[in-house]
């Protein structure tokens, strides 16, 4: 922008009233003191929009995360993986954490939800536990609507999984990958076994990684494996267009790619006429309830109902 | 198991120390794992209802502050 402030054409034409806009400060042109938007006559901000931004806010303050869209406002799900990814065990209330028993039912909601289409994933995590997060990244793969990754900051360890388990991959510029072996730390029982365990756990990792990304495994592991590039320690980090190059993201981007590509898809899925809720396994005779909304619990039919 | 590039002893710094007091109750008719706090508030530590819906409510997320006396 090289236009001075104020210098659009539309502002300040006669007859338009720009108290409140124009960003430009606690003055404006008529010299009243800069007031949020308020109702005409009121001169109070509106109630309701006020409780919103404190509860946002709130929420910013508590979890790190804005408020989750409300279904009627947003077709985009956004779910922030941030922090240490929690497992089995609390973590000290010092780490931030990703909890995934909130995680993977919000997933199974917006896999059932009608008015959800696509879900955006955020990830600034420094790993985490590898079962939680594998559970995290399996249940992203699974979705039926599609889904994208935006990886801000970092997506390091058990972070690569969940960035590749999307659909389609970003990475902003700035943001890095650490690569790097799966380890035990602690007390370990030193038998063959341990090892073999260890190596079960790497394959886990690697193979998820490999069947969700473009990386080949040989690749993967030389980069897992490689001395010299962290200091006193073994694996690489990726940095932005490094981890594009390698295969295991699709692209570079920021947030507007990624909802474009979002947006992107959800409207191709709809052209394809899929239904946002495939029929579920024959399991369950589907009834109209569970067909047209979300079913509660107790609309399963009972003894006798439905037909087969 | 953890896969962390933060190195175990900070992860685990103060893992010994006394867990908080949780309580389980009914918040507006979900079942939810609260810590209790002063004037009548709570912390929602997770939400122990089956609905997936639940999980979609932003004044459940863990964290959240909610009232647990009744209004009026």
């Amino acid at each position: 922008m090289d236009k001075p402030l104020g210098a659009d054409k539309d502002m300040g034409q006669p007859g338009m009233d720009i108290s409140g806009y124009g960003g430009l400060g606690p003055q404006v042109g008529n010299g009243e003191p800069w007031m949020p938007e308020a109702e005409p006559g009121h001169g109070v901000p509106d109630k309701a929009a006020v409780e919103g931004q404190k509860a946002a806010l709130e929420n910013i303050k508590q979890v790190g995360q804005t408020a989750v869209p409300a279904p009627e406002i947003s077709r985009i799900h956004c779910v922030s993986i941030v922090g240490q990814v929690e497992g089995h065990i609390l973590l000290p209330p010092r780490n931030k954490t990703t909890k995934y028993e909130h995680i993977i039912p919000q997933l199974v909601a917006v896999e059932q939800s009608p008015e959800i289409q696509g879900v955006l994933l955020i990830l600034n995590t420094v790993g985490g536990d590898i079962e939680a997060g594998l559970a995290i990244a399996e249940m992203i793969k699974g979705l039926s609507k599609p889904s994208v990754s935006l990886v801000l900051g970092g997506g390091h360890s058990i972070g690569a999984p969940i960035a590749v388990a999307a659909d389609y991959s970003f990475i902003a510029e700035s943001a890095t990958i650490t690569v790097h072996p799966i380890r035990l730390t602690g007390l370990v029982v030193g038998v063959p076994q341990t090892y073999e365990y260890l190596d079960k756990m790497q394959d886990r990792v690697v193979r998820f990684i490999v069947e969700n990304s473009s990386i080949a495994e040989e690749q993967l592991r030389e980069l897992m494996f490689r001395t010299g590039d962290l200091m006193r320690d073994i694996g690489t980090v990726l940095i932005g267009r490094e981890a594009v190059r390698v295969g295991l993201i699709n692209e570079v981007g920021g947030v507007a790619q990624a909802l474009a590509k979002l947006e992107e898809m959800i409207d191709a899925r709809a052209a394809e006429g899929r239904p946002d809720h495939p029929p579920p396994p024959t399991v369950w005779p589907l009834i109209p309830q569970q067909a047209e909304g979300f079913p509660r619990h107790g609309n399963l039919p009972g003894p006798g109902g439905g037909a087969q | 198991m953890m896969w962390t590039i933060i190195p175990p002893e900070v992860v685990w710094e103060g893992v010994e120390e006394r867990p908080k007091d949780l309580m389980e109750l009914s918040w507006q008719g979900v079942q939810v794992l609260v810590e209790p706090m002063q004037f009548g508030q709570g912390r929602i530590v997770k939400i122990l209802s089956t609905d997936p819906r639940d999980f979609l409510r932003p004044e459940l997320a863990p964290g959240s502050v909610v009232d647990l006396l009744p209004n009026e």
